[in-house]
């Protein structure tokens, strides 16, 4: 693995101000100290701050990651979505990487963490372009390039596919079975596939790929929560299929994880596919009951036509496919990121329950 | 709108009923060890224990007053991890659902048992919610395993759908095991129990498989059933016999001459309890 070129804070955040444009009246004397040399901030010190890339960080997934991760590293978020309350010390770059004089602004730069949250970047209301095939291969080239110490790439254990056939724990040898002709669906897979590339074409940067069940959390506004916010949802008649959620601080927290475990001496930093489960599972019905929600059994067709008046966007086009979903239980075997992670501690069930309840 | 006051009694009134039918049900189904739950109440299998606590007077009224099932041999089943197996029949599965109530009500140690459904059994509306509230799990040597680990009983039929399915003509012909139960029982040493289900042959004559149709309904058969026009069984005497144990031979999981040998085995021992029973019961409902 090649080494991390240790920055000076003092000159990074130099550079970051130039970047982000922001005036010095804004900022206050405190910001001009170097963090180092706060008090209480020790353990800060002792870190390696690092230049981090995050593609699709303006979703709100990718916000409450940025927050998160801005005190200890030097951000740079791109997007084509606005990140108005994004953090002072946070770059963002306002490119659509389809074009080809985005893509060399962006190139021309080096970061040792590439972050891509592309698959998790498609919600309710938004398109992502994030998940153009040029896009992901022309960003694979690069990094092969370029060679940061580490990719760490969010995925959907979705992509498995749902079917009467994987209502048992797949792991992640299985292969992504999901049968659909919508061009969102096979971009996601694709993404997934491409990203492997990564294990044999750049063998020293380190690349994690998490494949996550359903994501939740009070500030998404994904397919899951904007599914579970309805008063009335509608479930499938005769159908209860169970489900495994993770919550969204679990899945920032096993993210914080990979980039300082793989920074110990101790790591092998082996690159690895890593399904990211929750603490287990819970029937549909159960978690709707739980919410206070008045869920209505209906016949297949019905639900269908409720789901796609729902939603916009890509995923207004995803009917037949999230019908499968409310239909069967798609389980994922978690055990290999606690193997890897073994002092991770997952937020119990009702805990998160109770958070989407307020 | 939901009375609270008539829910307390209608339970009172079940738990009494149970009471009658079955003294100290509620305290053997407390009594017998479970798998452990998350904080929702399920198991990673999405197994319910309160749910099941629940259904028990159901099972327990088709298994006394119903069926009447006429159980022996519960000495042969150790402590500890167990693989129980057994010959299928009836084009509805209640043999599975007999033997489980009869490990719980009758059994000297009452025992949880899970047993193993096909995988196109979650195509079934509120069937296949139900089997997985209940405790089945979908039948893969991984699952399996993943059981037996937990030490817990698991019970497998590995004759399948060509078992559960036949006609009423090949009734008590097994049908030919498959060899993934004892591959699992070679890889963790678990004692395998046969056991032999007479009576549910009965219970549901099939006289024709239409595959047309269990083909636009992608089902595995689509049985005619005489003389039934509704969906109930007809009410046939069981006879549920477990059998002497089979320890798995000790050789590498991909022996195959040994696993064949062991399956072989397993299967004689429940078709001579088979034929012995045939000889000595006096009719279908008696």
């Amino acid at each position: 693995m090649p080494k991390t070129p240790r920055s000076n804070p003092s000159k990074e955040s130099q550079k970051t101000k130039k970047a982000t444009g922001s005036s010095k009246k804004k900022r206050s004397a405190k910001d001009k100290v170097p963090k180092g040399s706060r008090k209480g901030s020790r353990t800060r010190m002792k870190r390696v701050r690092e230049k981090i890339l995050i593609l699709g960080g303006a979703c709100p997934f990718g916000r409450e990651l940025v927050r998160r991760l801005h005190r200890d590293h030097d951000i740079c978020v791109v997007d084509t979505i606005a990140f108005p309350d994004r953090p002072r010390d946070v770059e963002l770059l306002s490119l659509d990487l389809r074009r080809k004089s985005a893509r060399t602004k962006l190139f021309s730069r080096h970061f040792s963490v590439c972050i891509n949250l592309a698959v998790h970047h498609i919600g309710g209301r938004r398109r992502s372009t994030l998940l153009d095939p040029l896009v992901v291969s022309e960003f694979i080239n690069w990094i092969v390039e370029s060679q940061p110490r580490q990719v760490l790439v969010l995925s959907h254990a979705r992509l498995y596919g749902s079917s009467a056939q994987s209502s048992r724990y797949m792991d992640e040898s299985e292969p992504l079975l999901i049968r659909s002709d919508h061009r969102l669906l096979q971009n996601c897979v694709g993404s997934d596939l491409m990203f492997q590339s990564l294990f044999w074409r750049a063998p020293n940067t380190q690349t994690l790929l998490f494949r996550t069940s359903m994501v939740v959390g009070k500030t998404l506004d994904n397919w899951s929560m904007l599914y579970l916010r309805q008063q009335t949802p509608r479930t499938m008649m005769g159908y209860n299929p169970l489900l495994q959620m993770v919550h969204i601080d679990d899945c920032i927290h096993v993210l914080e994880n990979a980039i300082e475990k793989s920074l110990l001496p101790s790591s092998t930093g082996e690159s690895a596919i890593l399904n990211l489960t929750g603490p287990g599972v819970i029937p549909l019905g159960r978690l709707l009951k739980m919410l206070q929600r008045r869920p209505r059994s209906r016949p297949a067709f019905r639900v269908k036509s409720w789901l796609k008046s729902l939603s916009s966007g890509d995923i207004h086009e995803l009917g037949d496919d999230l019908l499968r979903f409310l239909r069967y239980s798609t389980l994922v075997d978690g055990s290999a990121l606690l193997r890897k992670y073994p002092e991770l501690q997952l937020k119990p069930m009702t805990e998160t329950i109770e958070e989407l309840l307020t | 709108m939901f009375d609270l006051r008539k829910n307390i009694s209608i339970r009172s009134k079940l738990e009494s009923f149970v009471e009658r039918l079955e003294p100290g049900l509620y305290e053997r189904f407390d009594a017998c060890p479970k798998p452990q739950v998350n904080d929702v109440g399920v198991d990673p299998y999405g197994f319910d224990p309160n749910m099941l606590r629940e259904l028990i007077p159901l099972a327990l009224w088709v298994y006394r007053k119903y069926f009447r099932c006429d159980v022996s041999g519960f000495e042969h089943i150790p402590e500890g991890r167990v693989l129980l197996v057994g010959n299928h029949s009836g084009q509805l599965p209640f043999d599975g659902m007999m033997v489980a109530t009869s490990m719980m009500v009758d059994a000297p140690q009452p025992r949880l048992v899970r047993g193993m459904v096909e995988r196109w059994s979650a195509e079934l509306p509120y069937l296949s919610s139900l089997f997985v509230r209940m405790g089945q799990v979908v039948g893969t040597p991984k699952v399996c395993r993943e059981l037996l680990q937990r030490e817990e009983a698991v019970m497998v039929f590995p004759e399948g759908v060509r078992g559960v399915n036949k006609l009423f003509r090949n009734r008590y012909q097994l049908q030919g095991f498959g060899r993934g139960f004892m591959r699992v029982a070679i890889e963790s040493q678990t004692p395998v129990v046969p056991f032999a289900v007479i009576g549910a042959e009965e219970q549901a004559p099939s006289i024709a498989n239409i595959e047309k149709l269990a083909k636009l309904f992608k089902v595995p058969a689509f049985p005619l059933i005489f003389p039934q026009i509704l969906p109930f069984p007809l009410p046939v005497k069981y006879r549920i016999r477990f059998g002497d144990v089979v320890m798995p031979p000790k050789c590498a999981p991909d022996d195959l001459p040994s696993i064949q040998h062991a399956v072989h085995l397993v299967e004689h021992r429940i078709r001579t309890m088979i034929e012995n029973e045939l000889v000595s019961r006096e009719g279908w409902f008696a």
